[in-house]
């Protein structure tokens, strides 16, 4: 069953223009010139129910501007948009009651009180009844290892403890569908790990529906059954996470320190971005060279100093698929 | 109502636990603006020293000008000064979308969070100044609990006040500056309507009815206006439906060009 | 890095903030007017402890510009950087605290000056027919006071601000200031209508620097508790910020020791 569906959704914005220097600033409070932005042009896709769907894309590609657009919070400029039977920016109020929320930079919680007195608020604010809420709590809370975290004020919280609460408050009221904007920004990996954990336990546990903007390609490898692209504002690739490993290849950057002068393989290495007697940075492609076999060709000759790999930025994939399309 | 009541309740709750993070802090802003407020009617007081002061209108009168605003604006600043502070800093942060969140309207709900105590310190000085002048004036004690009951309309003014607020802070720029123009509303409000220029004193009755914050009440219970003048109290709840629908205008016009 | 390449530097970041100045040229004649019109109705019934209508209104636009022309932050930038542990990167580079700050009061003040300040002079001569640009007591005094204020109100905010060393909010403080800036600086009324002995507390007062002394020098009806020759106002003045000087030296010097460097 489809829980969203979005028929060629655009949203345009005015932005102020100005130019750089005194004068212009002085001029811009007086008079102000705009100009059109298309964030969001013809976007169309549906979601199924229990999905966990990534969108990637760089940024200010316009993920925020459709999540917005899909939350309520931002009316479309054209385009149809229909959520769990709602329309969410006409219908906010009550549809906004079926939805969670949260953004990974933007704190629900209250800084100076206990994330335990921040979730009264969510109680009564959904309505949900006390004993009811209690058990939600305790469930929630058990699963994220926060029993003894929640009791503190939340300004004396790491990133990662308060990204746990912050779920907790996004999760009380038992959404159907939830939007996570960046749920992962700046955490450690073993924080990175415990959410997604949390994620899939709730998706199969309850069901829950998941919408998930991300920059980390590990979120999206770990955690969603199908990966939107959006570019420019556009939607420019729609399938499995496997599909896009096929396109954009599987890639991952590499670079080596090495004692003595080093030599690289001959196969598998697609592009060489710099190159130094006892230090390499290139591209790699995993289908036809795996991290093992590299790390064994390499150390053949010289000592491993260092090693660091790491994903391509999302703007190599989207060009890789750009190539693909032509 | 009665849900939004319940959400004003706890948010009151919480707001009380934030600010009792910082007990030391809440004491002495307490003590600031509860001595702040004392220095507009020792201002009065001195003018009457030095001068004849204003036509009809006794020291009593005056301070009970005085005493009725602080009241209005301290009563209305628990509320809602918050409204300010909480819009500000939400836009700033880029967190305002997240009270479209919310499942309840999205006024209603900010005026949820935005209630604090922080200026409960003016609310007392209000109250202070109210009774001093009431022993002073010598009117009747259910004069008094009239005028306090009339102190409602100012409520209402000053409520609107924050509203506009808000929406320009949203729309155009955001800054606490703003709070200085309700300190302005005030000021003028604190003088009887007579020593403007007629036309100045026709707009604060009708456009800017900061006349009825304590100039009107004011002078009806202390028998220096007829009681027709209350008629003019209708402007206030035009000046608050006016600034309910500027607010909704602007978060229409926020929803559609914002993000 | 040259103190006048700082000041360059603040002061691009400041104009950025052009229209929280320019809510001035709104917000400081109404503050101005209401005075004009209570005193205007004051003197109708008679003369005022020796106050013309031209005198006190030109002492309340005076006054008014003297807190665009000192106006501090300070002690709340100090806080932020405490809070936030930023501090660390003024202290990582050749630099103080001190000069960052003040290096910052002199843009900002700088665009107060060309965008709250002079319109609003002009409009004071437009409207109201007073002028600001004319002194009548002794100028040199005057310019004088005008460094002392900008220094003093400065040093007193950096003072204020170094709480945040010891305590995690400074706006309690500094809210208990307010009501001693408003009865004793000279900005709700002229300090010489007060009575006598709380005009020999005022005196004392570094208070009275903030208006009373340079609005009242400059309009050449200095008298405050007796006194009135300018230039041991001006002296006292010198006094008051060697004064807080040395408090902020041992302030400061105990602060080192305090600060943990750690944000939030």
């Amino acid at each position: 069953m489809d829980i969203i569906t979005i028929t060629d959704l655009s949203k345009t914005f005015k932005v102020p223009k100005r130019k750089e220097g005194l004068k212009s600033a002085i001029q811009s409070v007086f008079r102000r010139q705009y100009e059109t932005k298309h964030a969001v042009k013809n976007v169309t896709f549906r979601v199924r129910s229990g999905e966990i769907v990534g969108l990637l894309g760089p940024n200010g590609a316009g993920k925020s501007t459709i999540i917005k657009a899909l939350t309520g919070i931002l009316s479309p400029t054209s385009g149809e948009i229909r959520v769990l039977g709602f329309e969410p920016f006409s219908q906010r109020k009550d549809y906004v009651r079926h939805i969670g929320a949260l953004f990974g930079q933007k704190s629900q919680l209250w800084w100076d009180i206990p994330p335990a007195d921040s979730f009264t608020l969510s109680q009564h604010l959904y309505e949900i009844p006390k004993q009811e809420f209690e058990r939600r709590k305790n469930d929630l809370v058990e699963k994220l290892g926060i029993q003894d975290i929640i009791h503190k004020p939340a300004r004396n919280l790491s990133l990662g403890e308060r990204m746990k609460c912050e779920f907790v408050m996004a999760l009380l009221h038992r959404p159907k569908l939830v939007f996570l904007d960046e749920p992962t920004i700046g955490l450690d990996v073993f924080a990175k790990q415990a959410i997604r954990e949390f994620i899939t336990y709730t998706n199969k546990e309850y069901g829950t529906t998941y919408i998930l903007t991300t920059h980390d390609m590990d979120d999206i490898e770990h955690l969603a059954h199908r990966v939107i692209v959006i570019s420019g504002g556009e939607k420019v690739f729609d399938d499995s996470f496997a599909a896009l490993r096929k396109i954009a290849g599987v890639t991952k950057h590499v670079r080596v320190v090495t004692q003595k002068k080093v030599v690289l393989p001959k196969k598998g290495v697609r592009g060489v971005m710099h190159i130094s007697p006892y230090e390499a940075q290139f591209v790699l492609d995993r289908e036809i060279l795996g991290i093992r076999d590299l790390v064994k060709a390499i150390a053949q000759k010289t000592e491993i100093i260092d090693l660091t790999i790491t994903d391509p930025p999302v703007e190599t994939i989207i060009a890789q698929l750009y190539q693909a399309k032509a | 109502m009665k849900h939004w009541l319940r959400i004003e309740a706890v948010c009151a709750s919480l707001a009380i636990r934030s600010r009792m993070a910082y007990r030391l802090d809440f004491s002495l802003s307490f003590i600031g603006m509860f001595l702040a407020h004392l220095a507009l009617p020792i201002y009065i007081v001195l003018l009457y020293g030095v001068s004849a002061g204003f036509g009809e209108w006794s020291i009593g009168d005056m301070l009970l000008l005085t005493g009725t605003i602080q009241l209005a604006r301290g009563a209305t600043s628990m509320i809602m000064s918050g409204l300010i502070w909480h819009t500000n800093e939400r836009v700033q942060q880029g967190t305002f979308d997240l009270l479209l969140l919310a499942p309840v309207n999205a006024l209603g709900h900010l005026l949820n969070r935005s209630i604090d105590f922080e200026d409960s310190g003016l609310f007392l000085s209000g109250m202070l100044v109210f009774i001093i002048a009431v022993v002073i004036s010598g009117i009747t004690w259910w004069q008094a609990l009239l005028l306090a009951l009339l102190a409602s309309f100012a409520i209402m003014f000053f409520a609107s006040l924050y509203i506009l607020f808000a929406a320009i802070t949203v729309r155009y720029i955001s800054t606490l500056r703003l709070f200085e123009f309700q300190d302005i509303a005030a000021q003028y409000a604190q003088f009887p309507l007579h020593i403007y220029p007629s036309l100045l004193a026709t707009l604060f009755i009708t456009l800017i009815p900061l006349a009825v914050v304590g100039y009107i009440p004011v002078g009806v219970v202390t028998g220096h206006l007829p009681m027709i003048m209350l008629g003019s109290l209708i402007f206030p709840v035009l000046f608050l439906g006016f600034s309910v629908w500027y607010w909704h205008n602007t978060l229409t016009h926020y929803t559609s060009a914002g993000g | 890095m040259a103190f006048s390449s700082l000041v360059r530097l603040h002061f691009q970041h400041v104009i950025t903030y052009r229209a929280h100045f320019l809510l001035s040229l709104l917000s400081g004649p109404l503050y101005f007017s209401v005075q004009y019109f209570v005193w205007s109705a004051l003197l109708a019934g008679g003369a005022v402890a020796g106050f013309e209508l031209q005198t006190i209104v030109t002492y309340f636009v005076l006054a008014m510009l003297l807190q665009y022309w000192h106006f501090d932050y300070s002690d709340y930038d100090v806080q932020r950087f405490v809070r936030e542990g930023t501090l660390n990167g003024i202290i990582l580079r050749p630099l103080t605290l001190h000069t960052w700050l003040f290096s910052k009061k002199i843009a900002s003040r700088g665009l107060a000056v060309l965008l709250e300040v002079l319109p609003l002079s002009l409009f004071a001569m437009a409207i109201f027919g007073v002028s600001v640009l004319t002194p009548h007591g002794d100028l040199a005094a005057f310019a004088a006071l005008l460094v002392i204020v900008f220094i003093l109100r400065f040093a007193l905010a950096m003072l204020i601000g170094h709480a945040a060393f010891w305590m995690t909010n400074i706006h309690g403080l500094r809210m208990l200031m307010i009501p001693i800036f408003l009865f004793m600086a000279g900005s709700l009324f002229p300090l010489n209508i007060l009575p006598l002995w709380a005009q020999h507390i005022a005196f004392w007062m570094p208070t009275q620097f903030f208006v009373y002394a340079p609005a009242s020098v400059f309009l050449g009806n200095y008298a405050l508790a007796g006194h009135t020759d300018v230039w041991s106002v001006v002296l006292l003045g010198i006094g008051w910020v060697v004064v807080i000087y040395l408090l902020l030296w041992l302030v400061q010097r105990r602060a080192q020791y305090k600060y943990e460097g750690v944000g939030q």
